[in-house]
């Protein structure tokens, strides 16, 4: 008998641009709507029609969870969404002649309307209500995260800093989803010696570590990556399961490099001439996804098949339960040299399913019914789908480790946040954090415009440490946008603090940007203090 | 695609690409031979940086990828227009660890004495100490260091740690009319093992069987310690 996890991290970074018409990289929140979280929800629907118990833990960043609720974007979505209705109603015309591309213009048609059925009635424009309803009922144990998904070792140099992406985290999670989270997903898993301690003080019972962050620690863990470790300051670590994991990830020998399943890259915003794509693309007529993708993997090879919907969602079903059976084989062998019952964690990237793998869902369906079933058919199962709190309150922790430093990125450690495209980042935003404590210092009980100031400054600090910009400079991706967001954030701080310092605050300016990012409304700007004796005291010795 | 994309350039704008790049070109290079050096490099650096991410980070990609990569814009003019300051007249030195192995450290002088090094004709240069500490005490105590020369210039730096579970701070030293003058101190950092505490040979069969099952071969970091050896690298 063995216990499986399996944990959706959810994070975009905040991207919301009022001072445009429209903007490109807000699509990467309504292309994760359509692909991933209401695919998602509709699974978990179909689960609970069908009686069929299943659990699983997520975790939503703040600046996520905003977005999923913020009407102003909501509103863009709904136009992404007509606009891409327009292009389904566009396609089912040019596909009228060939059935097998019609069939899939009428796929997206369907699954577009369904999206703007969902948000404006079923969500009523909050899309994280949806998985708040499976979460009171038992089936979603959600985490929370850090504020903006700090990248939280590569700022442990100002530990009252990451206490406050911990802390505003939770107050996020709370205000979502009404309960104190056990659980704090540490965002690219990067935990640092010491960061257990913060944890604690913010009542969190659990986190998930990288494998070798355990496996590393001291002493060697008993049970391996199979069960959870007690840190010294008695908060849980699940690490991360790296062998059945390369199943499920791996993009060239995962299942979701198999043929037949949706090519990513194959899109008519690419494939169709470019007249005919204009209205549905970038505004300066640049190429992008549109989301209608009409072919297969099949392979090596630019000749790809097209896709067939039925074979792809066959083999979704049979690779989810090819993965149980697996699982079910490793917890078995694992019996033999572990002294107690094994927990295989699995932490996916949320966007893995359906934005990714577009059967993803399918896959997770079909593994929570392979599940349920077998859960059935035998009166003693060898392998049960739970949470990380069921499983502490059934079983607690192993034994205490004090594991080390790492994360789940490449080479493991800090490298993909630190490196020589971003590490130019660091020496203004560590800076913009100690200027912000002297802030704080200097003005210790502002009220007024100035308080508003001063909590618009730790929102732009807060926001420049998200870790997804030097992650795009890294991935050289859409760097210039990455830059551009650190840039401006720090430039608005800088603009706070100049004006505070001559005494010039301009109320507009401040106004515009409140309403650009009215992120963390709550915010107090006292509690971003440095913790200056400590700090000094390690600085001077 | 890139190639179209690189033909449609101006020399001076590929010039700033490559240079962006990194790419040191022959100054009597025609504009084709410097298309067909870009166009390699670029190739090149997508297909190195592919094949060195982990799963995770591949996944974590795509949320990015409304863009293919020839559709990305290959220079950053517009973003360059926001200047951030290029120091914060404050003499100080921070250190961050990147990976056991290796720790990146930046550091601020104020323009007054980047004015008094350049004015004096007795200074004789600036260096980096690199501490290695004995344990967590709370006294300074040197179990080891070495120097590297820096230029004024510079102001960052990536360091190889020599030892592993040991704890390390920096300091920023200018060597001015013949004496040492110590101008920055940085915090501490602990670079842990960075692998098994158990070496393989030392691993009895069960635990060896242990560790099979937990997927080393697929863990993000080497499990069991690689031979010392490495070098110093500049940013």
């Amino acid at each position: 008998m063995g216990k499986s996890v399996l944990l959706l991290h959810s994070h975009l970074p905040l991207v919301r641009h009022p001072e445009y018409e429209s903007f490109l990289e807000e699509r990467w929140l309504f292309e994760a709507i359509s692909e991933t979280y209401l695919p998602l929800l509709r699974m978990m629907q179909r689960l609970e029609a069908d009686s069929v118990p299943f659990e699983l833990a997520m975790s939503f960043s703040p600046t996520l969870s905003f977005m999923l609720q913020d009407e102003f974007l909501l509103e863009r979505y709904n136009g992404y969404l007509e606009n891409n209705i327009e292009l389904a109603e566009k396609e089912l015309a040019r596909t009228n002649g060939d059935p097998r591309q019609h069939r899939l213009a009428k796929m997206y048609h369907e699954r577009y309307r369904s999206d703007l059925t969902d948000l404006n009635e079923t969500y009523e424009r909050n899309i994280l209500k949806g998985f708040d309803y499976f979460a009171k009922r038992g089936h979603v144990e959600v985490l929370a995260t850090a504020a903006t998904h700090a990248f939280l070792p590569n700022f442990r140099n100002y530990p009252e800093t990451v206490r406050v992406q911990v802390e505003l985290g939770i107050e996020c999670h709370r205000r979502n989803f009404g309960t104190h989270p056990r659980g704090f997903w540490l965002p690219e898993c990067g935990y640092y010696e010491g960061l257990e301690e913060i944890l604690a003080n913010a009542g969190v019972d659990y986190f998930v570590s990288a494998a070798h962050g355990v496996l590393f620690g001291d002493p060697s863990p008993a049970n391996g990556t199979y069960a959870p470790v007690m840190t010294p300051e008695g908060v849980s670590a699940f690490p991360r399961d790296v062998y059945t994991a390369t199943w499920v990830w791996s993009s060239e020998q995962g299942y979701p490099a198999d043929p037949v399943y949706r090519d990513f890259y194959r899109d008519i915003g690419y494939d169709l001439a470019l007249d005919y794509v204009r209205p549905h693309i970038h505004s300066d007529g640049i190429r992008i996804d549109t989301g209608f993708k009409y072919h297969a993997i099949t392979g090596q090879t630019d000749d790809k098949e097209l896709y067939d919907p039925e074979a792809a969602d066959a083999r979704a079903r049979e690779h989810a339960r090819d993965f149980y059976h697996r699982q079910r084989e490793h917890v078995g062998r694992l019996s033999e040299v572990l002294p107690s019952e094994p927990i295989i964690t699995s932490p996916f990237d949320t966007e893995l399913f359906g934005h990714w793998w577009f059967e993803g869902p399918t896959w997770l369906e079909e593994l929570f019914r392979v599940a349920a079933s077998d859960r059935q058919d035998r009166t003693s199962p060898t392998l049960e789908m739970t949470t990380p709190g069921r499983y502490l309150r059934e079983f607690g922790a192993a034994e205490e480790v004090r594991p080390t430093f790492s994360s789940w990125g490449s080479r493991g450690y800090a490298e993909v946040w630190l490196d020589g495209s971003n590490d130019w980042v660091y020496r203004h935003v560590h800076q913009a954090i100690e200027r912000m404590g002297e802030l704080v210092a200097r003005f210790p009980d502002e009220g007024g415009l100035k308080e508003r100031a001063l909590n618009q400054a730790a929102r732009e600090v807060l926001l420049g440490m998200a870790s997804d910009w030097p992650f795009i400079m890294n991935a050289q991706t859409v760097v210039p946008y990455a830059t551009r967001r650190v840039k401006e954030h720090l430039l608005n701080f800088t603009h706070v603090y100049d004006a505070l310092s001559q005494r010039n605050m301009g109320t507009e300016w401040l106004t515009a940007l409140e309403k650009k990012h009215p992120i963390f409304s709550s915010l107090n700007y006292r509690r971003m203090k440095l913790a200056s004796i400590e700090t000094l005291k390690d600085l001077i010795r | 695609m890139i190639r179209t994309r690189l033909e449609e350039l101006s020399l001076e704008a590929l010039l700033l690409v490559a240079s962006q790049n990194g790419l040191d070109l022959e100054p009597d290079l025609d504009r084709h031979e410097v298309i067909d050096q870009l166009a390699d490099l670029i190739l090149e650096n997508r297909e190195e940086r592919e094949s060195a991410n982990s799963v995770t980070v591949k996944i974590q990609q795509k949320k990015y990828a409304l863009l293919r990569d020839d559709e990305a814009p290959l220079t950053q003019d517009k973003v360059d227009e926001i200047e951030l300051p290029e120091r914060y007249e404050i003499n100080r030195i921070s250190l961050m660890l990147r990976d056991p192995r290796w720790a990146y450290t930046y550091w601020d002088l104020s323009s007054a004495k980047v004015r008094e090094y350049q004015e004096s004709s007795r200074f004789d240069g600036l260096y980096l100490r690199v501490l290695q500490l004995e344990g967590h005490t709370e006294e300074l105590r040197i179990r080891d260091s070495f120097e590297i020369p820096i230029q004024v210039s510079d102001s960052s730096w990536y360091i190889y740690l020599p030892q592993q579970n040991a704890s390390y701070r920096i300091q920023l030293v200018a060597r001015n009319n013949h004496r040492r003058e110590l101008l920055a101190v940085s915090n501490e950092v602990f670079a842990p093992w960075g692998h098994l505490r158990e070496r393989p040979e030392d691993l009895d069969p069960h635990r060896m069987a242990l560790y099979e099952l937990c997927g080393l071969e697929y863990l993000e970091s080497p499990p069991f310690e690689e031979p010392t050896g490495g070098r110093r690298m500049e940013s």
